[in-house]
């Protein structure tokens, strides 16, 4: 069972670090606000009791064959 | 020659055109004609072929003379998404960091219209990548509601629903990754469907969020979307997500109605979503009424919340557009519009383990919809529990605060389609969403129509 976290928020240095120099300080505060909704949106994710990663069952592909 | 030929739906268009009381070279006329009148205010358009369009309506024409009919496509004038490929026209996606080279073949979907019988009268609006609210540092201008011009026609497929809403083509083609067919449908009065994953292929789109992108349609009656459906689908080799099975005859499916069928509504998507608008609620109330008066059973149910749709699409979607553009971002990062590079940075910091954990949550509702679709034949949801947003309104951190009705159908990967369903007091239009079982458009399809007969929300011009 993986740990129901929230990403931890980004400092600075981290958002400059994978995004490079261009974003203005304004934008960089608002990204670190947006890091924070979605922390809050991630803790809406239902829990998987089979833990399943078996990717045929988590992207709806269908290639053809009976359902 | 004026006419209002424009007006026509696909499929009126396609009976006058086969009864030769309406050549391809008058409609795409008229739609050029309609363009030049009404979209100097609306933008919804952002490349018209009016040569190449005419050209080809010639030659659609001469077909007719010579007794060499395609089909109802013949001679049907379509506009694509910028998004999506046709050949010798550039896609832009809106974006001024597209190249600007145009495209040397069509996308899967464009090929198999063109085969069909369909003129390419040219490229629509949209969002940048299909993502970036336009907020006016994008290369083309905010698109405007036909319905009304201080509102915005929703999104991403802005320029598609502005365009069939405001009688601009008989019909688009647009892209849905978490409702952009659906909900800008709804707001301009049209219906707006997103097949099956892997019904149609998206070869030759420029992609958003691969494991949720889908190619779906615009028109102004279900009969409309059930013709293109069924020149689009199919497997295609580079969009290995496409089935092989079977494309059934949509269109004769659309005369089985609905009686007998079961249909679960979630009526807790209008309080999930909301506050619904007051009119909204009420024209989900008389679209039950309808719906059992044509012989369905209509039974409330749950489906997984929105915000848990939300949940596993917001980290997946954002870690799969951030993967495509990181390098972007990264040099050209001034060049790209403000919601936009805000929007996709974000996926900077989902962490592997989000994405993972995002995508085992979304088995868990794709099981739910399915075990949903085990016990009825239909759901039913309001599209959005609101009418359009104002113009020019929308904020990078839109997308992390509403909780879309629509992405949990592309979660799941189930055929979804949007109808009118009425008008608040405003004049500004909204829709009802039916959902079917995978692979199953053809139930979606008679359910739609039979709604649609009985209605005459989808009838309404729009005051242009």
């Amino acid at each position: 069972m993986t740990e129901k976290t929230s990403p931890a928020l980004p400092d600075v240095a981290e958002i400059r670090r994978r995004l490079g120099p261009l974003p203005s300080a304004a934008e960089v505060e608002g990204l670190q606000e947006s890091v924070r909704l979605l922390g809050l949106v991630l803790r809406e994710i239902p829990e998987s009791p089979a833990g399943d990663l078996d990717p045929g069952h988590i992207f709806p592909v269908d290639t053809g064959r009976a359902s | 020659m004026s006419s209002e030929a424009w007006a026509l739906t696909l499929a009126a268009a396609s009976q006058q055109i086969a009864a030769k009381t309406l050549s391809p070279v008058e409609l795409v006329q008229s739609c050029l004609e309609r363009i030049a009148r009404v979209d100097g205010n609306l933008h919804a358009t952002a490349h018209i072929d009016a040569e190449g369009a005419l050209h080809a309506a010639k030659a659609a024409e001469a077909d007719m003379a010579t007794g060499r009919p395609r089909g109802p496509l013949h001679g049907i004038p379509i506009a694509f998404k910028d998004l999506i490929d046709a050949k010798g026209l550039v896609t832009t996606g809106n974006s001024h960091v597209t190249a600007r080279e145009p495209a040397t073949e069509d996308a899967f979907a464009v090929a198999q219209l063109r085969d069909a019988g369909a003129i390419i009268l040219g490229k629509l609006n949209t969002d940048e990548f299909a993502l970036g609210a336009a907020n006016g540092d994008q290369p083309l201008p905010p698109v405007r509601n036909p319905w009304h011009p201080d509102h915005g026609p929703g999104g991403s497929s802005t320029g598609s629903a502005a365009a069939v809403g405001a009688r601009l083509c008989p019909a688009a083609l647009g892209t849905d990754t978490g409702g952009s067919i659906r909900r800008p449908a709804a707001w301009c009065g049209v219906v707006g469907f997103k097949p099956s994953y892997g019904r149609v292929s998206r070869h030759g789109a420029l992609p958003l969020a691969p494991s949720y992108d889908h190619i779906g349609t615009f028109s102004r009656a279900t009969e409309d979307a059930a013709i293109l459906l069924g020149a689009m689908a199919g497997h295609d080799r580079r969009d290995p997500t496409t089935s092989t099975r079977a494309v059934p005859d949509y269109h004769a499916a659309l005369g089985r109605g609905i009686k007998g069928l079961k249909i679960g509504y979630a009526r807790h998507y209008e309080d999930d979503g909301g506050p619904a608008d007051p009119a909204v609620a009420d024209g989900m109330v008389e679209a039950v009424r309808v719906l059992r008066d044509l012989g369905a059973t209509v039974s409330e149910i749950r489906l997984p919340t929105p915000q848990a749709a939300r949940a596993c699409f917001s980290p997946m979607m954002l870690a799969e557009v951030y993967a495509l553009h990181a390098e972007r971002l990264r040099t050209r990062w001034q060049d790209y519009g403000r919601n936009t590079r805000l929007r996709f940075a974000v996926g900077a910091f989902v962490t592997g383990a989000d994405y993972v954990r995002a995508a085992q949550g979304r088995a868990v509702i794709a099981r739910a919809v399915n075990t949903a679709l085990q016990q009825h034949d239909l759901l039913l949801t309001v599209t959005a529990p609101t009418t359009a947003m104002r113009y020019n309104s929308a904020t990078p951190d839109d997308l992390l605060k509403g909780a879309g009705l629509t992405s949990v159908f592309n979660v799941s990967g189930h055929p979804a389609i949007s109808v009118p369903a009425g008008f608040t007091p405003a004049g500004l239009p909204f829709g009802l969403q039916l959902a079917a079982r995978m692979f199953d458009e053809a139930t979606l399809f008679a359910a739609a129509h039979a709604y649609e007969q009985a209605t005459q929300w989808a009838e309404r011009r729009p005051p242009l």
